[in-house]
């Protein structure tokens, strides 16, 4: 290789760099006061990237980054080991220092916030054995999270996860109580302009919530693979749990309003405008408005040719083999498992769409098709609109809510749950008689509650769940004064319903046999309550149905 | 704390070992004469192909018998001197920007390092003596493996060996130069370091008046007062204080404060109890199952961690220690100045069921005579799940209703006594592992302690020095770099490296490994059998052979490392130094002797 070959070389090396940097220089030239930078710089700003969008600027969290000479994923991946171990070895401090290490070296990496406060908030904290341990770490996760929001200002993700955290971890945790109490004790977390009464993990959680939504409806920031159902529907959920929890705690005036605002929280929930996947907008709320639409539209068509239908399934059944045809005429309880198997499919081949039946118009009546056309592909526009609503209902549980949200605020709820929970403090101080008087007051007033709400006693499985509770204390309270429950007992249907684990098996076959088939007396009680009108939300009871009168009607009988 | 690995009597790991494992000075001979043989066998054999077989077997001879008379003949004045120049050059070399880069890591360590956890002071002990590890192994491996070969590269050797030096004697004065530039830097380190730590965790706090409530006793008369802290470093205390106004800012991330009434204020101390230095004695652990029946291990509850395993609850399962040389030396007093035997337990709890949340599990503590087989009546406790429980057992118990002593009815003659430990609640249960009860014995120096990390350290340091110089005899600078920091990173990591020698790691040999990598089959994908995977594994019986018998020689440095016991308050035991002080000395003296015959193998120094 002659001396020139080289020379020449070297300069095309150095051409080649020259040409490869310009288009570098442009591209990414920063952006100043006066100018937009290049390419890069301005999509950054687009796209939000820079590191001031993104979060906090961190000189320790660069540092680190620069520290590691590009080496950050090798170093993240050291780390994660090192996590790993220390979670092994059960060396909690080291634990969490390594944590705090790992996000300075990917302060954007939100999956990473999200995974690693999950593990400290419910896989480190059950670890320990003390409640107020526990506690630690599941502060210690949420701070975690927080400090993650701090990186990643208005991350849907994270908010909502703080709002799951604080609300779903404190208020559901077995040791939730003491989680409860020592949250609100809980000088360091609390802002010092939080009110004594805000401190309520599943309020504080709402505002997360709320925090989450707004990021996505005003600061434009992208809700991700969450479902709007029940990320749009946390904040009145809490508001719900909220309610439920200081119930619980005994302050049923407080309640009584939050279950009130649950209510209009949850009713407003229902007027949002949610996106299914498919991109059907609807509103949980508006069912009702839907089905009349539909029926309007459906009467519609079939006014223009009444018998399209029936002209429709008649031509189909002609269609059908004399196989299907002969399983057709068994009636259903008749039908061989081959039968069944046709008559089933029978049923699809023999559904009528709206089209169809538009068809049909437009060819018996040729002036109207353009008209049915329309009529069709509105109608199929309202039916799937409504079955998706449908459908978003059932899997946020909304009617449920809705009818709980009501029936909690009523008077007699909150009698009932008062004369409940006073009842159990009796039991517990040993006052037993008042604790059974309690007990029946608070049953009677239930009994008033299903028989205005009758849906709550059909599938109110939380409630249901708690009136099991309920009756089992009461149960205890009878044990001890050695009685059982009497036939007279208010509530023997609901425990028909709930009583899943089958722990009043006995009791109840022996209730139902005692009553011979005859209607029981609770059953009459139920069936004379449904011919009065069912109070409204609001409204008290009527004097008929005091509880003590019922309470005299002794639900109770001594053991034989 | 935790202690993986129990650590043998110092003539019993020297001479005899246990475990099957031989002691380490048999071990130590084995090995030298195999490396011998093998030395002697590869220089025969090249020797062999240049210059036939007798003079071969001349040549050998003579190295043999000149190098042993040298090795025995060397100076320390000579060594010395040398060591006086291998000082100059580090100084020359600017080592001091080790100390630069400390100073530079301390500074900043603020940024990354927070006081809130609920144990600081072990993490800070743990970066600090981490930092001051890697810093000076790094210094401690520059400056080896590069200044023989420089020397040569420079030709400045020969200035040394026109004097009448010997190839000992230089590799000797080496190490030993190095060695003393390098303990210079790991004194300032560690005073610096020891300074950092006391300074990061030091904080005080105020008493919070407006918390303080009186404690009233039964009688009605206010006997003292009880509240919080401010919030400062993140935490607060919760205080108690008596009818004068003094007391204790109480436990909150392993510390305490004194609090002293002056005039009409409080005066918070600064924190109690970060630093420690606990003495444990520790006793022999069985378990009894919940018949009662001895057996090796308690019972697994499915951790990954088997460190410790677990007793059941409300039944006859048992963890007992036996102690050994219990005497009036090991008492120690009492809160009220009578004498005790001073227990410390570890109690690690799990749960069948929750139970009562605020409530902790109950257990029983009793001693026992392991020869009549009396026992005192059982000290019921609740649980502290994973921290340390101190129990302070009176020298006069009770068996029954009848009173008995501790030393004459519980210790058999020959010093033995056993402590038994059961859980009371049923279905719920108690973890142990040895070193989870023991007697403590007065505190040591927490300060001592801390030099004594920093000998493990510059145990560590020494043998880098070691393995450099020997390394740069033989092969040029970057080589012996390289050489040094593959004997150190397998040395970190010699637990896995025979592992995967003796085939017990998941994945395979080296070459599996390599074949799973380059296939993108995991660690347990089962490869079909073929004439490829029986070449693979041949490849890899050939590997691992070779492992093995690397492994044999290669320095465990994890276990020079005595930062756990720092970090968790405990003391460095003597034994434990000495280990690594023997073992050190042992590579100095086999890598001296291999340094001395490869430098003898260059030109420049025949």
């Amino acid at each position: 290789m002659s001396e020139r070959t080289s020379f020449y070389r070297k300069v095309a090396y150095g051409v080649a760099i020259a040409v490869l940097l310009f288009p570098l220089a442009l591209l990414s030239s920063p952006a100043t006061v006066n100018d937009k930078g290049g390419k890069l710089a301005q999509m950054r700003t687009d796209l939000h990237l820079s590191q001031a969008d993104l979060g906090k600027v961190d000189p320790a969290s660069e540092t680190m980054k620069l520290a590691t000479l590009g080496l950050r994923g090798v170093a993240v991946n050291l780390l994660w080991e090192k996590a790993n171990y220390y979670k092994k070895v059960e060396d909690w401090t080291n634990l969490t220092a390594t944590l705090e290490q790992l996000a300075k070296l990917q302060p954007n990496f939100v999956t990473f916030w999200k995974f690693q406060a999950w593990n400290l908030t419910y896989n480190v904290s059950v670890e320990f054995d003390d409640y107020r341990d526990r506690y630690y770490y599941v502060r210690r996760g949420i701070q975690f999270l927080q400090e993650g929001e701090n990186y990643n200002l208005d991350s849907p993700n994270l908010l909502w996860d703080l709002g799951w955290f604080v609300g779903q971890k404190i208020g559901r945790a077995d040791e939730h109580v003491q989680y409860r109490k020592l949250f609100k004790k809980d000088d360091d977390f609390h802002p010092e302009d939080r009110p004594q009464d805000d401190r309520d993990n599943w309020l504080v959680g709402k505002e997360y919530y709320l925090k989450a939504i707004d990021a996505v409806d005003n600061k434009g920031k992208d809700l991700g693979r969450k479902t709007p159902r029940i990320f749009y529907s946390s904040p009145a959920m809490s508001q719900m749990n909220y309610a439920d929890a200081i119930e619980e705690e005994g302050y049923f005036d407080k309640a009584r309003r939050a279950w009130v605002k649950a209510s209009e929280e949850w009713a407003k929930f229902g007027q949002l405008v949610l996106e299914h996947s498919t991109g059907v907008k609807m509103k949980l709320g508006d069912q009702p408005r839907l089905e009349k639409e539909v029926d309007a539209l459906k009467t519609k068509l079939d006014a223009m040719q009444p018998d399209a239908h029936e002209q429709l399934v008649a031509e189909k059944k002609v269609a059908l083999k004399p196989a299907e045809l002969e399983a057709l005429e068994v009636p259903a309880e008749k039908r061989t498992p081959a039968q069944q198997e046709l008559a089933y499919h029978i049923g699809e081949k023999l559904e009528i769409s709206n089209h169809e039946v538009a068809e049909r118009i437009g060819k018996t009546h040729p002036d109207q098709a353009k008209a049915a056309l329309q009529l069709a592909n509105e109608l199929d526009r309202k039916q799937k609109e409504l079955q998706y609503t449908v459908n978003y209902k059932s899997d946020s549980n909304y009617d449920y809510w809705e009818n709980r949200a009501k029936l909690e605020q009523t008077p007699d709820a909150l009698a009932a749950r008062e004369a409940i929970f006073n009842a159990h403090q009796a039991f517990r101080q040993g006052d037993l008689m008042t604790a059974k008087r309690l007990y029946q007051e608070g049953f009677a007033k239930w009994r008033l509650v299903f028989d205005a709400f009758p849906k709550a006693i059909d599938n109110d499985v939380s409630t249901g769940d708690d009136m099991i509770d309920f009756v089992k204390q009461y149960r205890d309270v009878l044990d001890q004064l050695d009685e059982t429950i009497g036939d007279d007992f208010p509530l023997w249907d609901a425990i028909e319903q709930f009583d899943k684990e089958q722990v009043f098996k006995e009791e109840l076959a022996a209730h139902k046999e005692r009553m011979g088939g005859a209607k029981s007396k609770t059953d009459a009680t139920k069936s004379d309550a449904a011919k009065t009108e069912s109070p409204k939300p609001g409204a008290t009871s009527t004097p008929a149905k005091k509880p003590a009168d019922n309470a005299k009607a002794a639900p109770a009988v001594k053991k034989p | 704390m935790v202690l993986e690995k129990e650590l043998l009597p110092y003539l019993t790991w020297l001479l005899t070992g246990s475990g099957g494992q031989l002691g380490a000075l048999p071990r130590f001979f084995i090995t030298a004469l195999v490396l011998s043989f093998v030395g002697l066998l590869g220089g025969y054999l090249v020797a062999l192909v240049r210059y036939g077989p007798l003079k071969a077997g001349d040549l050998t001879y003579k190295v043999v018998t000149n190098g042993l008379a040298e090795l025995t003949r060397i100076s320390p004045r000579r060594i010395w001197a040398l060591a006086r120049l291998a000082i100059k050059e580090s100084m020359r070399k600017q080592v001091i920007v080790a100390l630069v880069i400390f100073f530079l890591i301390l500074l900043f360590a603020g940024w990354f390092l927070k006081t809130d956890y609920q144990d600081p002071a072990k993490l800070m002990f743990r970066f600090v003596l981490t930092a001051t590890t890697y810093l000076v192994l790094l210094i401690a491996l520059l400056v080896s493996a590069f200044s023989l070969p420089a020397d040569f590269k420079n030709k400045t050797i020969y200035t040394v060996v026109t004097k009448p030096v010997r190839a000992g004697d230089i590799v000797l004065g080496r190490i030993l130069g190095f060695t003393i530039v390098g303990t210079l830097l790991l004194l300032i380190m560690g005073v610096c370091g020891y300074v950092f730590v006391i300074r990061s965790l030091y904080h005080t706090h105020e008493v919070k008046l407006e918390s303080l409530e009186n404690i009233v006793s039964a009688d009605g008369k206010v006997v003292g007062k009880k509240g919080r802290t401010t919030t400062d470093d993140s935490h607060w205390h919760e205080i108690e204080l008596d009818g004068d106004g003094n007391g204790m800012a109480l436990s909150t991330n392993a510390h305490e404060h004194a609090i002293t009434r002056v005039g009409d204020k409080y005066v918070v101390s600064g924190p109690i109890g970060f630093l420690r230095a606990r003495v444990p004695f520790y006793g022999q652990l069985r378990f009894l199952d919940r018949k009662g029946v001895d057996v090796a291990r308690g019972i697994s509850v499915g951790n990954e961690w088997t460190y410790r395993s677990f007793i059941e609850g409300g039944s006859s399962a048992a963890a007992v220690w036996t102690f050994s040389g219990i005497n009036s030396s090991v008492l120690g007093t009492d809160s009220e100045g009578k004498p005790c035997l001073p227990l410390e337990l570890i109690v690690r709890v799990f749960r069948t069921y929750k139970g009562d949340i605020e409530k902790g599990i109950q257990g029983s503590i009793r001693l026992r005579n392991p020869e009549t087989g009396l026992q005192s009546n059982e000290d019921i406790f609740t649980a502290k799940d994973a921290t340390i429980a101190q129990f302070d057992i009176p020298t006069k118990l009770y068996a029954d209703r009848k009173p008995i002593d501790l030393l004459t009815d519980l210790v058999t003659k020959d010093g033995r006594l056993e402590v038994k430990v059961q859980c009371l609640n049923s279905a719920q249960y108690f973890g142990f592992a040895q070193p989870d009860c023991y007697v403590r014995l007065p505190d040591a120096s927490p300060l001592l302690n801390y030099v004594k990390a920093q000998l493990g350290i510059w145990v560590q340091m020494v043998l880098v020095i070691a393995i450099g110089v020997t390394c740069s005899t033989f092969v040029n600078g970057p080589v012996a770099m390289l050489f040094t920091v593959s004997f150190i990173t397998l040395g970190f990591f010699r637990e896995f490296f025979v592992a995967v020698a003796l085939g017990k790691q998941v994945g395979g040999g080296p070459f599996e490994s390599l074949v799973r990598l380059v296939t993108q089959r995991n660690l347990v994908t089962n490869i079909d059998d073929s004439f490829g995977t029986r070449l693979m594994h041949a490849v890899d019986s050939v590997l691992q052979s070779i492992m093995l018998s690397m492994a044999q020689v290669l320095p465990d440095f994890r276990a020079f490392s005595t930062v756990d016991y720092v970090a968790y308050g405990f003391n460095i035991p003597a034994n434990q130094l000495a280990q690594d002080l023997t073992v050190t000395a042992a590579y100095i003296l086999g890598l001296f002797v291999i340094g001395y015959f490869f430098l003898r193998t260059r030109e420049v120094a025949k």
